[in-house]
């Protein structure tokens, strides 16, 4: 396995959670959550359904905009901030384009074709133009092995292809961090192996992860910091012996009964 | 040709259908009159729909039931009602210097921008969230992604019941008849008024409106089939657009897989 980027003497921060806070009506989801997130260093996230799991992710693109708290990326600071410290603030705009993120669900836009799907943003957001963004796209496509899919649209791809068509979406505005929320929680079993591999393999590329998810060899193979989230907390957070021998019996409890 | 108008009772009786095609140029003037309303009036009702349904989707506390208020009124006054209010009501009795034509597009304009906003707003909204997230997640603005994503989607769920409704709309360009324009029905009611025709002028009537609507719904199925996705490269269509589609992308696809060995390529998939 690759070399945990932690381990040196100077472990540098790319994102940082303080005390973030988000509730929708009276439901208190996320009750001051603290992370932080070094380059090249892979976060694993677990815990029950409702836990808050996936609206910390989205909080971390600002997808949702924490109650307070804030999101700290490469120097500058997103969201609603923390009075006692003063960062340059940034552009919720700006910070995702620097910020990829894979749905549960996918998400690709179904009226258009695979490599148009990729080259969108590139074209719209980073304003280059047509044939550079068709052959970045078409690379990226071609990485996650769907060279032959270029002109298919989503609804002609299985789940899995679809999948990796999102990923490359994301990874071609060359993130400096990537999130997945789920990436295989939608898919039929035989088809979450391909997904899984794509993620391995970006993992030992070096890339910035972080990945909520229910599949715990992922987490034993690739994750640097585990997490056990429950009831909008951080329950319990470590390396990979976290799954093995959980302290908190929470966690333990999770674990056992997902097994 | 008007002088053989009073021939007799038995005269009448006789069905002439040739009749129709002498009174042909009436006919083609009162439909080109029909026809040059309902497009002008659809097209300001589409501008004004979108409209409509942007603003009713407003979050803004005091623009929402304006909005609301705007459909429901428009959409609860009877047509011909409301195209006598429009003219007689308040064209003619406040001065305004309003044609009858113009006042009729107006009233056709603002009752049909009632009933497309509201099209087009279940449309906007039959998108899926995860469309608009996935779309700001790649750092794309609010407005890149309505037009980009978000429109795109929503016009293929709102081209049946738009086609509908402009059906609707030639239809219902009869109604400013009552004000005087001389448009399909007004030049067929003269016609037979003074010929005593009224089974001929009247089948010519339906004829001539069944053609401008069966044209419409071939012109809309002609969309909906535009919008079937098709796989580029393996797809049937022969057209020299679809071949120059796919022929762009065979050619993307030579120069990634030479370039493939070249760079230090990172392969994520499985081979």
């Amino acid at each position: 396995m690759s070399e945990t980027p932690t381990n040196g003497s100077d472990p540098q921060p790319v994102v940082r959670l303080r005390e973030i806070h988000k509730s929708f009506g009276s439901n208190h989801v996320l009750k001051g959550i603290n992370l932080t997130v070094h380059k090249g260093e892979h976060v694993v996230i677990f815990g029950p359904s409702g836990s808050g799991k996936s609206t910390l992710l989205r909080t971390t693109n600002l997808l949702e905009i924490p109650d307070s708290g804030s999101v700290w990326f490469e120097g500058m600071e997103y969201g609603p901030g923390l009075d006692y410290e003063d960062y340059p603030k940034g552009k919720a705009r700006m910070l995702r384009q620097e910020i990829g993120m894979v749905f549960q669900q996918f998400n690709l836009f179904p009226h258009i074709t695979a490599l148009e799907n990729v080259t969108l943003a590139l074209r719209r957001v980073k304003r280059i133009a047509r044939p550079d963004a068709e052959m970045r796209a078409a690379t990226y496509l071609d990485r996650v092995g769907l060279l032959d899919k270029l002109g298919a649209y989503p609804t002609q791809l299985s789940g899995g292809q679809q999948q990796r068509v999102a990923i490359a979406r994301s990874l071609v505005m060359e993130p400096k961090v990537m999130l997945f929320d789920e990436p295989t929680s939608a898919l039929d079993p035989e088809l979450v192996g391909e997904v899984l591999a794509v993620m391995r393999r970006l993992a030992e590329s070096g890339m910035t992860m972080v990945v909520v998810t229910h599949e715990m060899g992922f987490g034993e193979e690739v994750g640097d910091q585990n997490i056990f989230m429950d009831d909008g907390l951080v329950v319990e957070q470590g390396g990979r012996e976290i799954y093995k021998n959980a302290q908190e019996p929470r966690t333990q409890e999770f674990l056992r009964s997902i097994l | 040709m008007m002088g053989a108008s009073v021939n007799g009772v038995l005269a009448q009786a006789r069905f002439r259908p040739e009749f129709i095609w002498d009174n042909r140029d009436i006919f083609l003037d009162g439909v080109w009159l029909t026809v040059r309303i309902a497009l002008v009036a659809f097209a300001l009702a589409t501008v004004l729909g979108l409209a409509v349904a942007l603003l009713r989707m407003s979050k803004s506390w005091i623009v929402k039931p304006i909005m609301a208020t705007y459909v429901n009124v428009f959409r609860a006054i009877p047509l011909l009602v409301f195209v006598l209010f429009v003219y007689y009501g308040v064209a003619i009795h406040f001065g305004f210097s309003t044609t009858a034509i113009q006042a009729g597009v107006l009233a056709l304009t603002l009752q049909y921008s009632a009933w497309l906003g509201e099209i087009f707003r279940s449309g906007i909204q039959a998108v899926a969230d995860g469309q608009r997230q996935a779309a700001m997640s790649v750092g794309m603005s609010r407005p890149q992604t309505f037009v980009r994503v978000v429109m795109p989607q929503a016009t293929r769920i709102v081209t049946p019941p738009t086609g509908n409704m402009f059906i609707g709309m030639i239809k219902d360009s009869s109604l400013v008849y009552i004000i005087g324009v001389p448009e399909l029905l007004r030049v067929s009611n003269l016609l037979a008024n003074r010929t005593f025709r009224y089974f001929e002028v009247y089948l010519g009537t339906v004829i001539v409106y069944l053609i401008l609507t069966t044209l419409v719904y071939f012109l809309f199925k002609y969309f909906e089939q535009r919008f079937r996705l098709v796989d580029v490269l393996t797809s049937k269509v022969r057209s020299p657009f679809a071949k120059r589609r796919s022929a762009r992308l065979r050619q993307l696809q030579e120069v990634v897989m030479e370039n493939r060995d070249a760079e230090a390529s990172i392969r994520l998939a499985a081979e």
